[in-house]
């Protein structure tokens, strides 16, 4: 509106009194504040829905029969996310280390180290796990050997049926939310 | 001046990229994921020279690069201890489904490459050629009079070269790793094959056996088992089903040093003063 | 002619451009501000032009999927007419931003340029490098590839460890539980639409401060900023030796903002794009994760602090020092301005420069990081072979077989780790080698369970031979200083199997 066509206003519609216009003004900021409000909250809602959602992206999988895992032996094995999208890709192929100890005792850790989790290498003839970012090293049943990680190695928790072996997974394992 | 001379710079770019000579910042042809490399060179640089020594001499381990051992091991061995490794022996397992790092492909692009690259005709000027494999039982007291005659001179105690009547030695080692060692000897680091070996005439075959059957019967019992670990603390293991274990670095089955009472035998016996 | 110039004076009189001109570009400046160290801010600006076009160009290209973004990066590279070009144009376009913006930022600091009346203008400037980094960050995410996927990774496992509602910040900063589906999209959301309208909205603050209050004139050595006297001091200045900054002053930036371009476009043209390395495939573990430049001071110190600071120097130290500079203005907003009356504000750049240099060059070279193949490819130097023992030839074997060869150097291969054993054997006796290896310590896993008797044997007669021919083995330890543990008795007791070593006798009769 421009300045002369506000000077018409003025002149022909001398009923506005200040007063009027000052709860229009007040009207107004109030209604855009709960408009704003009405619109805040889906869009804070769908960003941070972590903290509104809080139901478990867990599920039991399925890292294949048991023979696949030698006794006395840790072999990689990987599994897809349960959590998934159809643009994924092999992003969603996680993979973890599976010590089988004997019959059907087994040790399911995650790949990641427990310091900043890069991925920890399994080598058999030292029997150590060895991280390539800060030379985090575990031993052979996950607990810490050297460098800086806080604690041993994330494990899963897993299960035998059917003759498969099944970890509950679906989640990037953190400090504060190990597996 | 300046600006002259940025724009002599900038059409010498646009001339080099328009003639289409390469700059030399274009990314080269896509990199090969791991498991597809499958040159010979690279495979070998680098998953075998840490032990089998560059070009395939001078490491510590058996030396590839060696006609007389290309000539009497049969390829297929070579592809089975690839794949499988040495159980008992430092020779670990390299194929995927051993837990190894390389693809079967690549495992036989070794084998292939090992072949084409090393082995050479041999000429045994007459010697009976051994068989790899060992094919009769050995004699150990025969063996040991060849040993005291062929071998004692360099692998006596406190001979020049050290013995190899070592108990932790033999230990470590199995007769097969026994017997090749005296077929191939170690070219690279001065070790006569069985053809120089004893004065006179090569090693039969049946020598051959003799000399590792002696060299077993002074292999102490103890097999070669990762300590303590092992048999003695194995019900001391860690049991997964506990929880709250993963935390501490002392969860159950981490090394801890009490577990090693009585595991250590002899080595560490020489060190407690 | 005559029709031109109506045009011109009708698109003047209803755009006001004179009178843009004259209050913009045209601006008095102080004489002195025309100097060669002057010239850092707009080359930081005409930097983040270069990524806006070269970045739009790109976005044409360049999917932000999970599953296609490393295909359309290789698309970029080898498919794409010149898209390599363009990829490293944005690459060294991103180094040149953030060096010629710490170069501004010292400049500003050291010039005393933060202080009364432009506290607004470093502030502004501050949120703009969290900006830039944040710009960093997320573009090291855009390249998609290995080093992407576990840079990601390290970003999650930090945020992890905020107290209380680390596992929920998790989510948010990965759009899920795990890398995949909505991740890369919410970093293309950031590196493209919000850190940048950020950036722009700051940066036309940080322009209208500069018109409002003034360049920082060159400062001089005893001519101190008092609240109550400098304003009138500037506009004497101004008054005195004002010219307009267009185009008495701009010369110096606009030939160094042509340098600029000139070596992006030469360091595009001669180094080229950076990556992608690796597909980002999670179950492809052996790589080799290392951050951007920008990160790798970050990177070493994760690896260098002890664990109990880790913490505090995540959350803290941060916390800490943008606050240390959001209030710099305010705790010492008068005063002198010349870098020659200000020992403590050089010292302190100077040790800036250098902790942060030195880490991001150990970060680089990373010499705490095992060299994860050097077992099986850093073969062991022939003079440490030549007439050993069969024993210490499988020694060596065994040194390689167990990995020791990824921490320990021999002949200079080998990890960095732990300390290079070419040596070793002149500053450990037997018994120090063997306590050593079979209990660890100091950093060293325990390999006590992972070894046989005889492999320990084996391993240590051949370390014992690791000794330069002009130095003697080391001194057995009760002839020296007490270094070693007195309990060596409670690790290796007395052996109750069978002797590793019998008598030569039973051998040879």
């Amino acid at each position: 509106m421009t300045a002369s066509g506000r000077e018409e206003d003025k002149g022909k519609d001398k009923t506005l009194n200040p007063s009027r216009r000052d709860w229009l003004f007040t009207a107004g900021v109030a209604l855009n504040v709960a408009a704003g409000l009405l619109l805040a909250v889906p869009l804070i809602g769908f960003v941070f829905s972590s903290f509104v959602e809080r139901k478990d992206p867990r599920s039991w999988i399925s890292l294949g029969p048991l023979d696949g895992f030698p006794e006395n032996a840790t072999r990689i094995a990987s599994y897809r996310n349960p959590f998934t999208r159809p643009w994924d890709g092999q992003t969603a192929d996680i993979p973890c280390w599976v010590r089988r100890l004997k019959g059907n005792q087994f040790q399911v850790f995650a790949i990641n180290c427990t310091h900043l989790g890069c991925p920890v290498r399994w080598f058999p003839e030292s029997g150590l796990f060895l991280c390539p970012c800060h030379g985090g090293a575990y031993y052979e049943d996950g607990a810490r050997a050297a460098g800086p990680p806080p604690r041993g190695l994330f494990q899963y928790d897993y299960k035998v049926e059917n003759g498969q072996l099944w970890v509950k997974g679906g989640e990037m394992p953190t400090l504060s939310n190990p597996v | 001046m300046i600006l002259r001379h940025s724009g002599l710079i900038a059409g010498a770019c646009i001339l080099l990229l328009a003639t289409g000579c390469e700059p030399p910042g274009k990314p080269k042809q896509q990199e090969v994921n791991r498991r597809d490399i499958m040159d010979f060179g690279t495979l070998y640089r680098e998953n075998c020279q840490g032990c089998h020594g560059p070009d395939g001499k001078n490491g510590p381990g058996r030396p590839l690069n060696d006609p007389l051992y290309l000539a009497i091991v049969p390829k297929a061995e070579l592809q089975k201890v690839i794949t499988n490794g040495r159980p008992g022996t430092a020779m670990p397992a390299w194929a995927l489904s051993q837990g190894g790092p390389l693809t079967d492909k690549q495992v036989a692009a070794l084998v292939d490459g090992i072949e084409s690259h090393w082995a050479k005709p041999v000429n045994f000027n007459g010697a009976p050629v051994p068989s790899y494999y060992a094919s009769a039982t050995g004699d150990p007291d025969r063996g040991r009079k060849l040993f005291v005659k062929d071998c004692f001179a360099c692998h006596g105690q406190g001979a020049a070269i050290g013995p190899v009547t070592d108990a932790a030695f033999l230990t470590l080692v199995d007769d097969q790793l026994l017997r090749t060692a005296i077929i191939q000897g170690r070219p690279d680091l001065g070790m006569p094959d069985f053809r120089m070996l004893n004065a006179g005439h090569p090693l039969t075959d049946q020598d051959i056996s003799d000399l590792v059957a002696f060299l077993a019967s002074k292999r102490p019992v103890t097999p070669n088992v990762q300590n303590a670990n092992v048999n003695a603390s194995g019900a001391a293991q860690s049991d997964p089903m506990v929880k709250g274990n993963e935390g501490s670095g002392n969860g159950p089955g981490s090394p801890r040093f009490q577990k090693n009472e009585g595991n250590k035998g002899g080595s560490s016996q020489r060190g407690v003063k | 002619m005559n029709w031109l110039r109506k045009c011109a004076v009708w698109l003047d009189d209803r755009l006001h451009l004179t009178a843009l001109y004259a209050s913009t570009a045209g601006h008095e400046v102080p004489a002195s501000a025309g100097s060669w160290f002057y010239v850092f801010g707009s080359a930081t600006l005409l930097c983040f032009i270069i990524q806006i076009i070269s970045g739009a160009c790109l976005a044409f290209v360049y999917i932000p999927s999970t599953n296609e973004a490393f295909t359309s990066l290789q698309y970029l590279n080898h498919a794409q007419f010149w898209g390599w070009y363009l990829r490293a144009v944005h690459y060294w376009g991103s180094n040149f931003m953030v060096a010629i913006m710490t170069a501004h930022m010292i400049q500003v600091f050291l010039f005393g340029a933060y202080k009364y009346p432009r506290e607004l203008t470093w502030i502004s400037g501050v949120f703009l490098l969290l900006c830039t980094l944040a710009m960093a960050f997320t573009g090291q995410v855009m390249r998609f590839d290995q080093d992407a996927y576990w840079g990601l990774t390290i970003g999650a496992e930090i945020t992890g460890r905020v107290p209380l509602i680390g596992a929920q910040l998790v989510h948010v900063l990965l759009a899920g539980p795990i890398i995949a589906g909505e991740t890369l999209s919410r970093f293309f959301t950031l590196h493209v639409f919000i850190i940048p309208g950020l950036i722009i909205a700051i940066v036309s603050m940080h322009l209208r401060l500069v018109l409002t209050k003034g360049i920082n004139e060159y400062p001089r050595p005893g001519h101190p900023v008092h609240k109550s006297t400098y304003d009138a001091e500037y506009a004497d200045i101004l008054r005195k030796e004002g010219v307009p900054f267009v185009p008495h002053a701009i010369g110096k930036d606009l030939i160094f903002a042509a340098l600029v371009i000139i070596g992006i476009l030469g360091c595009a043209l001669i180094f080229g794009p950076k990556g992608p390395v690796g597909v980002p495939n999670p179950t492809l573990v052996d790589t080799n994760p290392r951050p951007d430049f920008y990160f790798l001071a970050i990177f070493a110190a994760f690896a260098l602090l002890p664990d109990w600071m880790e913490v505090i120097v995540l959350f803290a130290a941060p916390t800490l020092i943008i606050l240390f500079l959001l209030v710099l203005p305010f705790i010492s907003g008068t005063g002198e301005k010349s870098a020659r009356r200000r020992p403590v504000a050089v010292l302190s750049v100077v040790l800036i420069l250098l902790v942060v240099g030195v880490l991001a060059y150990m970060g680089e070279t990373s010499p705490w990081s095992p060299k994860m193949d050097a077992w099986s490819s850093d073969p062991i130097p022939a003079q440490f072979l030549k007439g050993r023992t069969p024993l210490e030839l499988h020694g060596a074997i065994v040194f390689q077989n167990k990995q020791c060869r990824n921490c320990h150097a021999l002949g200079g291969l080998g990890g960095e780790r732990g300390p290079a054993l070419d040596s070793v054997a002149t500053r450990l006796t037997r018994p120090e080698l063997i306590r050593q290896v079979i209990q660890g310590g100091g950093n060293m896993p325990a390999y006590g369970e992972k070894l046989s008797p005889a492999e320990v044997e084996a391993l240590v007669s051949f370390l014992q031979t690791l000794t330069p021919k002009s130095k003697k083995p080391a001194v057995p330890s009760d002839k020296r200083e007490n270094k070693l543990p007195r309990d060596l008795a409670v690790v290796m007791p007395p052996a109750t199997g069978t002797p590793v070593r019998t008598s030569p006798a039973i051998f040879y009769e």
